[in-house]
C-alpha cells in the first residue's frame, strides 16, 4: 500500500513538473499579436518588407515595428481579427514580439552576409513561411552550429572558427 | 693509388654527408609533423592568400600607452583592481614591457610594446586538448572562448607570456556597460583569452570588400592598436604582399624577433632601436 501511494505521488510529481515545463516553454514564446504569415505574403509582402533589418543591410533581419504595421492597419481597417495590432497602432506602443530565432552570443551571424550578399533565401533557416497560418512560437528549422557548418561545406565558404566565432 | 684513395674517401664521406642529410631530414619531417599536430601546426597558405602580420619600430615607440588602452576598449577587457594587479592577473591583450639599464645618473629605459607575436608554428595551439586554439589559413592564431576548458595549457606553452587566464567573471564600471563592442564577445570565468589581432575587423572588412565588388585592399583592416598608434610606430599589413609596408619593413635590417631562437616564428617583427 505505502509502495502505490509512493508510486502514485512521484507520477503525479513527475506529471506536475513535465506539465510547468511545457506550460513554460509556449507560455514564454507566446506572441502578443496573432500574425498569419500566409495572409500577408499571398497579400505580396516581401520578407524584407516588415522585417527591415535585411534591407537596410543589417546584421539583424529584426522584428516589425510598430510603425510598419501601421502603414496598413490604419484606423479604417474593420477587420475584427486584427483588433490586437490595431491597439499597439492606435496607442503607438511597440509590439513585445517573442524572439525565437536566437544566436548564442560567442556567434556573430549576419543577415547582410547571407541574405544581402550571399542571396540565400530565406526559407533555407526559417522555412517555407507563405503556408505558416499559426503565429511563430519555436523555430521552424533547429540552428545548430552542425548545421552552419554543413552548409558553408556545401557552398564551398569557409568554415575557419574565426570567421563567425567572437 | 695515393689519388685512388683520395677520391674513394671522398667517395665515402661525400656518401655519409648524404645520409646524414638524408637521415637529419627525415628526423625534421617526423619531427614537423609529430602525432597530435594534425591540422593545428603550420599549413602552407594557398596561394593568394593573406598573411597578416605587424612591424613595430622600437625607435618611433614613444611607450605613450595609446595602444594598450585602444585594445582594451576594442576588446572589452574588464579594468582590474589593484587586488588582482597584486597577484599578476590583470589582462591586457596589448602589454607594454619596461625594462630598464643602467644606474643613475644615467638610466635608459627602454620599452616594448607586446601583443600576441602571432606565431607561424605556435606552441601554443600544439598543446590544446580540444582545437579551442588553433592558426587558421591567414596566420591568425584564433582562440575560441566557448571551446576552451581552461586546463591553461597553452598559457604555459607560450613563451611570450601572451595568453591571459580569466580567474573570476570580469567586471565594469556601470557607465562603461553601455560601450562594449558588440563584435567582442564577454569572456566568462575558466577560459583563456588572447590578441586576435581584432580579426573581427577583417570580418567586417571582407564583408565591406564583397558588398562593394572589390577585392580587400591594403588598409581595409586595421588592429585598434596600429589605427591608434600616434607615432606610426606599428604597421599592419600582408606579408604575402610585397608592396606592403609591413612586408618590407620585416626585411628591414634593423628587424628581429622575440626569442627567435625558439623556432616559433612569430609574425610580430621588431625594428631594433638606436641603430
Amino acid at each position: 500500500m505505502k509502495d502505490l501511494a509512493a508510486a502514485v505521488l512521484s507520477l503525479a510529481f513527475i506529471g506536475l513538473v513535465w506539465l510547468l515545463l511545457a506550460g513554460y516553454q509556449s507560455g514564454s514564446k507566446k506572441q502578443p499579436v496573432a500574425y498569419n504569415h500566409k495572409k500577408h505574403i499571398a497579400l505580396g509582402l516581401e520578407c524584407a518588407g516588415c522585417h527591415t533589418g535585411i534591407a537596410d543591410g543589417k546584421a539583424r533581419g529584426g522584428l516589425p515595428t510598430v510603425e510598419v504595421c501601421a502603414a496598413c492597419h490604419t484606423s479604417d481597417d474593420e477587420n475584427p481579427r486584427a483588433k490586437a495590432v490595431r491597439d499597439y497602432v492606435s496607442a503607438n506602443k511597440p509590439i513585445p514580439w517573442k524572439k525565437v530565432y536566437n544566436v548564442p552570443t560567442h556567434v556573430y551571424f549576419s543577415h547582410r552576409r547571407h541574405v544581402g550578399l550571399a542571396k540565400l533565401d530565406c526559407a533555407l533557416c526559417h522555412g517555407d513561411m507563405s503556408k505558416v497560418e499559426a503565429p511563430v512560437t519555436r523555430q521552424a528549422v533547429t540552428i545548430s552550429m552542425a548545421r552552419c557548418m554543413g552548409c558553408h561545406h556545401r557552398m564551398k565558404v569557409t568554415n575557419d572558427c574565426l570567421a563567425c566565432h567572437k | 693509388m695515393e689519388s685512388l684513395t683520395t677520391s674513394r674517401n671522398g667517395f665515402l664521406r661525400g656518401l655519409l654527408g648524404t645520409l646524414g642529410v638524408f637521415l637529419l631530414s627525415g628526423i625534421g619531417k617526423a619531427w614537423g609533423t609529430a602525432p597530435g599536430d594534425a591540422g593545428h601546426g603550420k599549413r602552407p597558405l594557398k596561394p593568394g592568400e593573406h598573411r597578416w602580420g605587424m612591424v613595430i619600430d622600437l625607435d618611433k615607440c614613444t611607450g605613450c600607452g595609446s595602444c594598450v588602452v585602444a585594445c582594451s576598449t576594442e576588446n572589452n577587457l574588464a579594468l582590474g583592481n589593484p587586488q588582482e594587479a597584486a597577484m599578476g592577473r590583470i589582462i591586457r591583450w596589448l602589454k607594454i614591457l619596461p625594462s630598464q639599464e643602467g644606474e643613475f645618473p644615467a638610466p635608459k629605459q627602454r620599452l616594448l610594446p607586446m601583443p600576441c607575436q602571432q606565431c607561424d608554428t605556435p606552441p601554443c595551439t600544439k598543446v590544446c586538448p580540444v582545437y579551442a586554439t588553433f592558426r587558421n589559413e591567414e596566420g591568425i592564431v584564433g582562440q575560441v572562448y566557448s571551446r576552451c576548458i581552461g586546463c591553461r595549457y597553452c598559457l604555459n606553452a607560450c613563451p611570450y607570456t601572451c595568453k591571459d587566464f580569466n580567474w573570476k567573471a570580469p567586471v565594469w564600471p556601470k557607465e562603461m556597460q553601455a560601450s562594449f563592442n558588440p563584435d567582442v564577445s564577454i569572456r566568462p570565468k575558466g577560459v583563456v583569452e588572447k590578441c586576435l589581432f581584432c580579426h573581427h575587423r577583417l570580418q567586417r572588412a571582407k564583408e565591406e570588400a564583397v558588398a562593394e565588388g572589390r577585392p580587400l585592399r591594403e588598409n581595409d583592416y586595421q588592429p585598434a592598436c596600429a589605427e591608434i598608434c600616434p607615432a606610426k610606430a606599428i604597421v599592419f599589413g600582408d606579408l604575402n604582399n610585397n608592396d606592403s609596408d609591413a612586408a618590407n619593413l620585416s626585411k628591414d635590417p634593423r628587424a628581429f624577433h622575440l626569442l627567435e631562437e625558439l623556432g616559433a616564428e612569430p609574425k610580430v617583427t621588431y625594428l631594433k632601436e638606436g641603430a
